[in-house]
């Protein structure tokens, strides 16, 4: 039989079986992988949580497993804190011979996002660490976790991409990290540990953070020797918070401006230390500064409480001043002055004119009306409806201000004490006044439903017949929610307010039942696909979440705040604590719930929490409803807070 | 090394080392081509049903005899009548399914080729291997060969092997054996049915299914083990398979509940109430062991429990009369309790 088959092959009659060999350069470098993996696999654990907060911020929800790496051999561990974020009211650990235990957290480092663990055990064996000097760019990086599965690490392999990352912080990597290995290590090829495995972003510092990048190729590891000092602080059982000096700087690009300080946060660590407005800063802790990101870049790994030394040039002259950072700024306010601004691009080149004077207000009480044109604020001239926004977004309420207008042409000069954005909506405002645009415009108006080609997803919208380019529209972004598009119903309830108020509205569709928290970026491209379109004021774009929309409205519009400046959300209130609000991206909110629904605790909750940290929050109830789509009059309110979201 | 393993194997076969070994002296990265080549020529691609939202029409599978027969996932791209397999010199055949097995997702079909031999893999050569083992994956994830090119591949190293499905509510698959998990995204839309091999192209798994984590919400790139899938493929080819029956504990009701051993449980008020105990029955089978108030139940028969709802269904699959393995978190330490369940007689509550 074995002969006719071999004269079969070498007739070529049949297919020949085939012979699998491998390479010796192969089989040693999988060897050596394998043996980087046994070197540390006793200092790996698993940890478990139970309880906590279902859903988390938008992409990832909270783990039920992960990973930590042992650093001491009484007991601590150290873990990424993105298992925690869920805050669990049970942590157990399982070493890697099997044994199981209960934690505690001790502290949490929320500048490397790292979470020091205890157990009650006296004899683990932590790893031994790879010096900082010695990790390379190009050397072999194997990431690995025991989250998958108790009894052995799962591993990742791949290259060191970079070091000294996101703000000099991390290490970067191309293996793979993702919720499987968040905690646990990053190894060199003879299975020392590198650093310990987070989730990071160079663009926020959120804990979700960079998890968006799970798999991606970029993968983070805060260095061992930086694990080990911090565990140092943690020990102490405080956690340790990234340290703010509570500043902006003039100018977005980071690379490409000098650090000149703008906007300074009221009592801030800046401005107690006496940092100024126009202040250039020349070094930090010794290190020159020429360029915003580099100031950037030397706070990026400091906590709250560290002590550094700036050196700022001021009008020529150069000044020094210890600043100690702080963990939290004040909640920012902004001030009020009780103006809506006209908008139509017919208005005056130089100035703001007022479209209507809020009653009560400072600006009433300081002789303003409508028709006026704002030219100055404490001297200084205003070029536009924004310039004045800004401006006055910056000074705190109680402040005392001087206003220049003109008024029926003749130069005013008055003072008063800026007011703090009410949370009310205004009653008697009057519909803005739109020219109706002429008979054939370019773009489709009314009713549009449409396919969103690159998403494959669906969406309706409603464009006011009078549509008018000249004009400027507000965006109402309509999130449906789930099960139910409630297309006609909602569009019957909205029509007549978007033709009145001057909106548009906008409703993507989810692909499944409910919202998918991936389908952020299919919403965010539909709003941006609509402001190409349509002439779309920026400071009107409101996300409208209803019931089980109530979710994926609030985390577009908070992770999305450029974009976003507004939410109105019915029978829904938050789960977790938002981002505070910030003075460049105002954000305004309105919620409504009927006092029957289930929902109403966590929506007057929602309101209070948000009040605290000083968002302006409108809040309106319903005494006999439950948890029903709000009536018409209701919708009309919605329209006239809509139309006075750009109130200065 | 590599003519040692060669000649262990072929021993007595004197003429074939020799005309095997013209194509072993070329040299390394030759000789990587010519495997992925030889893994190529036994690569499919299938065309079927689907085509709508997110549900593509197209997959990947590899032949497993050189009848005929391939072999891929079980999904929708099969259910239709008009399955067209493509080889990789652009020969395409009307295929039919001759068998599947839904809990091993594995199907196997056979090409409407008359006498015709192709080449295909024998899955006797398939291996286990280890975590840190480099692989390669072949598949026509996103159709992105047409005709007779050639599938993508990819590199990586298996990451873990592991039962995906023992994560309750984390992975949403029908195999409960172990599973490859690698690190390379292989796992696309039309890579189900695609092949893992090691580096040498000796075939190790069949690439699964696109597979979220329903609790991280991130996609897991899992592959299917062929050691366990030779014996079903080999019954199916010949006409010998019986599909498996669900287990019996599918579908029933909990048998047990937690006032059975004595434990009233806090309300479930939220999808996730840990599973803390609100009081212990005096007399009662947890009394005795000393379970207490405010303990809280984080294992039940070495199983995690996250919550009520999880510690009754756990309860549920205990055996009439048995022994129970609690863990209870009380204050900071994991206390463990051996319970016997009282028997039950049939149809108790």
């Amino acid at each position: 039989m074995k002969i006719l088959t071999l004269f079969a092959i070498c007739s070529g009659l049949v297919i020949p079986s085939v012979v699998f060999a491998d390479d010796e350069v192969d089989i040693l470098e999988e060897r050596a992988f394998k043996n980087a993996v046994a070197r540390v696999q006793g200092a790996l654990v698993q940890i478990e949580t139970i309880g906590g907060i279902d859903r988390l911020a938008q992409d990832v929800e909270g783990a039920a497993a992960t990973t930590g790496v042992v650093v001491s051999a009484d007991g601590e561990i150290v873990t990424s804190a993105f298992a925690f974020a869920s805050r669990p009211s049970a942590i157990l650990v399982r070493l890697a011979d099997g044994r199981r235990l209960s934690a505690t957290r001790v502290a949490t480092d929320h500048v490397n996002q790292l979470a020091l663990l205890k157990v009650d055990a006296s004899d683990l064996a932590p790893p031994v660490a790879a010096p900082r000097s010695e990790i390379k760019v190009g050397q072999w990086a194997l990431a690995v976790g025991r989250t998958l599965d108790s009894r052995r690490p799962s591993v990742s392999v791949g290259i060191v991409s970079a070091v000294n990352r996101v703000w000099g912080k991390a290490i970067q990597t191309d293996a793979k990290v993702s919720p499987v290995n968040y905690g646990g290590a990053l190894l060199d090829i003879r299975g020392r540990v590198q650093g310990v495995l987070v989730p990071l972003s160079p663009r926020s510092d959120e804990l979700m953070a960079g998890v968006e990048w799970y798999d991606s190729g970029i993968g983070f590891a805060i260095p061992m020797e930086s694990v080990l000092a911090s565990v140092q602080r943690l020990r102490a059982g405080e956690d340790l918070k990234r340290g703010l000096l509570g500043v902006t700087f003039s100018g977005a690009a980071i690379y490409g401006t000098k650090p000149e300080l703008d906007l300074l946060r009221y009592d801030s660590p800046a401005e107690e230390a006496g940092l100024q407005k126009g202040d250039v800063v020349l070094s930090v802790d010794g290190k020159p500064t020429e360029r915003v990101a580099q100031v950037k870049h030397a706070l990026g790994n400091k906590y709250a409480g560290d002590s550094i030394a700036i050196v700022v040039d001021r009008g020529g002259e150069e000044k020094s001043v210890d600043v100690v950072l702080a963990a939290e700024l004040p909640p920012w306010e902004s001030g009020f002055l009780g103006i809506l601004p006209a908008r139509s691009s017919r208005e005056a080149k130089k100035g703001a004119r007022v479209r209507f004077v809020v009653p009560d207000s400072p600006a009433a009480s300081m002789g303003l009306a409508a028709g006026d044109v704002i030219v100055s604020l404490n001297g200084e001239a205003v070029a536009d409806r924004d310039a004045l926004a800004v401006a006055v977004g910056r000074i705190r309420p109680e402040t005392e201000v001087e206003v220049g207008f003109v008024s029926g042409g003749e130069e005013k000069l008055a003072k008063g004490k800026l007011a703090t954005v009410p949370v009310d909506t205004i009653i008697g405002l009057p519909d803005p006044e739109l020219v109706p645009g002429e008979e054939k415009v370019a773009v489709k108006t009314g009713r549009i439903t449409e396919t969103f080609e690159t998403h494959a997803h669906d969406f309706w919208a409603y464009v006011p017949p009078a549509y008018n380019p000249n004009e400027s529209y507000g965006l109402v972004v309509w999130l449906h929610p789930a099960g139910d598009t409630m297309e006609a119903g909602i569009l019957d309830d909205w029509k007549s307010v978007c033709d009145a108020r001057g909106l548009i509205m906008v409703a993507p569709k989810a692909a499944k039942a409910a919202w998918n928290p991936n389908e952020m970026e299919f919403v965010k491209d539909t709003i941006g696909l609509m402001q190409q379109r349509y002439s779309i004021d920026p400071r009107r774009v409101v996300m409208h979440g209803y019931g089980s929309s109530a979710g994926m409205a609030f985390a577009t519009t908070l992770e999305n705040r450029e974009l976003v400046r507004g939410v109105i959300v019915v029978g829904g209130g938050l789960r977790s604590r938002p981002p505070e609000n910030r003075p460049e991206f105002a954000l305004q909110i309105y919620l409504y719930a009927g006092e029957k629904d289930k929902a109403f605790q966590r929506v007057q909750a929602t309101v209070k929490g948000l009040r605290a940290m000083k968002y302006p929050v409108a809040f309106a109830g319903s005494l006999v409803s439950g948890s029903e789509y709000p009536p018409a009059d209701q919708v009309e309110t919605f329209g006239r807070w809509i139309d006075s979201m750009d109130r200065i | 090394m590599i003519l040692r393993r060669f000649i262990v194997r072929w021993s007595g076969l004197v003429p074939t080392v020799l005309v095997l070994l013209v194509a072993l002296t070329s040299s390394s990265a030759a000789l990587g081509q010519s495997r992925v080549e030889m893994v190529q020529q036994r690569i499919v691609k299938i065309f079927g049903a689907g085509g709508i939202r997110n549900l593509n029409a197209y997959s990947s599978g590899f032949m497993v005899d050189k009848r005929g027969y391939a072999i891929t996932v079980w999904n929708h791209v099969l259910d239709t009548p008009d399955l067209t397999v493509v080889l990789h010199d652009g020969r395409r055949f009307s295929a039919s399914v001759v068998a599947a097995e839904p809990r091993l997702d594995l199907a196997v079909l056979k090409l409407e080729s008359g006498d015709e031999q192709f080449p295909a893999f024998s899955l006797k050569d398939a291996r286990d291997v280890e975590p840190g083992t480099r692989v390669l994956g072949f598949s026509n994830m996103f159709k992105v060969a047409t005709g007779d090119e050639r599938v993508t591949v990819m590199h990586g190293v298996v990451s873990a092997k592991t039962k995906l499905s023992t994560r309750r509510g984390s992975f949403d698959v029908a195999i409960d054996s172990e599973l490859y998990v690698v690190d390379a995204i292989t796992n696309n839309a039309g890579s189900e049915g695609g092949l893992l091999t090691a580096l040498s192209g000796r075939p190790i798994a069949m690439i699964g299914r696109q597979l979220r984590n329903a609790q991280t919400n991130t996609w897991v790139n899992y592959a299917v083990p062929l050691t366990g899938l030779r014996e079903p493929v080999e019954q199916m080819i010949a006409g010998k398979y019986t599909v498996r029956t669900a287990s019996q504990n599918d579908g029933q009701e909990p048998k047990y509940v937690p006032e059975d051993l004595g434990l009233v449980m806090v309300p479930d008020v939220v999808q996730r109430t840990p599973g803390y105990v609100d009081a212990v029955i005096a007399g009662s089978a947890a009394d005795k062991a000393g379970v207490q108030r405010e303990d809280l139940v984080v294992y039940v028969n070495d199983q995690l429990v996250r919550s009520c709802a999880e510690f009754r269904s756990a309860l549920g699959g205990v055996a009439n009369g048995r022994k129970v393995e609690l863990v209870v978190r009380r204050q900071d330490a994991l206390v463990p309790f051996s319970l016997v369940v009282p028997r039950k007689a049939k149809g108790g509550k």
